[in-house]
């Protein structure tokens, strides 16, 4: 179960993930991802500090998010992932396309 | 030399992975993997029985059931995980590219490639017309 709030924070829009990211619910982060783009929102922040844990999944949801926020000439930020969300991206290779930040107020910060 | 081994059926529905991953964690804690170990096999069982319920059930879940086996071997742990799908090997996928740039990134395939990087022994087999997927998690 996961619980997802969007907030707008100066110039950013802001998605506070929190729970177990897995197969079952991935696609709830997915859509509150897209809705937020579809509607112009196109700087975001994503901060995952309250996941503990993301597979596969939410991988995929994220990557789906970031080309598509990135064709719209915007961009999705992390802000504060866990080591182990961390290892993820590493392993992956995503740490390198997105930019990932240490606390939230850098990742809102640096739009 | 002897091993212990448990083992549980689920039905092929996306809601009872959790409970197969539970399964799977409490029975490497009570061998006393360490808590980086118990994660792993928790994230390689999340990530094996999604894609047998995608890609080889196709979501037709109705009677199709996963059976998980766990034998506390004197390494670690192994990990069976049964299906009834048509025979696949995911062993046999490509590797998806860590370098690849963002807009040639189709999203999959990362499953099956954490599994590799997590556990330490896999193997695969078809038997009695049923999937055989095991992996191994040595004791740290």
């Amino acid at each position: 179960m996961i619980d997802i709030n969007v907030s707008s924070v100066d110039n950013a829009t802001l998605i506070e993930v929190s729970g177990r990211v897995d197969s079952m619910n991935a696609n709830e982060m997915g859509e509150a991802l897209f809705a937020e783009i579809d509607q112009g929102n196109i700087h975001i922040v994503l901060d995952l500090a309250g996941v503990e844990y993301m597979s596969s999944a939410g991988l995929r949801e994220i990557v789906s998010a970031l080309k598509k926020v990135k064709r719209a000439s915007g961009d999705l930020r992390v802000a504060q992932p866990s080591d182990r969300v961390l290892e993820i991206f590493e392993m992956s290779g995503l740490d390198t396309i997105l930019q990932i930040y240490a606390t939230q107020v850098e990742a809102v910060g640096s739009y | 030399m002897g091993f212990i081994e448990k083992k549980l059926r689920i039905p092929a529905k996306l809601d009872r992975i959790e409970s197969a991953c539970e399964f799977v964690g409490g029975v490497a804690r009570e061998a006393g993997m360490s808590d980086d170990a118990v994660y792993h096999c928790y994230l390689s069982v999340e990530e094996i029985c999604t894609n047998i319920i995608e890609h080889g059930y196709h979501y037709h879940n109705g009677d199709k059931v996963i059976d998980i086996v766990c034998r506390v071997v004197s390494a670690g742990l192994q990990i069976i995980i049964i299906d009834d799908a048509a025979p696949f090997n995911p062993l046999r996928l490509d590797d998806p590219d860590p370098s690849a740039p963002l807009m040639e990134r189709e999203g999959g395939g990362w499953g099956v490639f954490f599994v590799k990087k997590y556990m330490d022994r896999l193997d695969y087999r078809f038997i009695n017309n049923r999937n055989h997927f095991m992996m191994q998690k040595n004791k740290a």
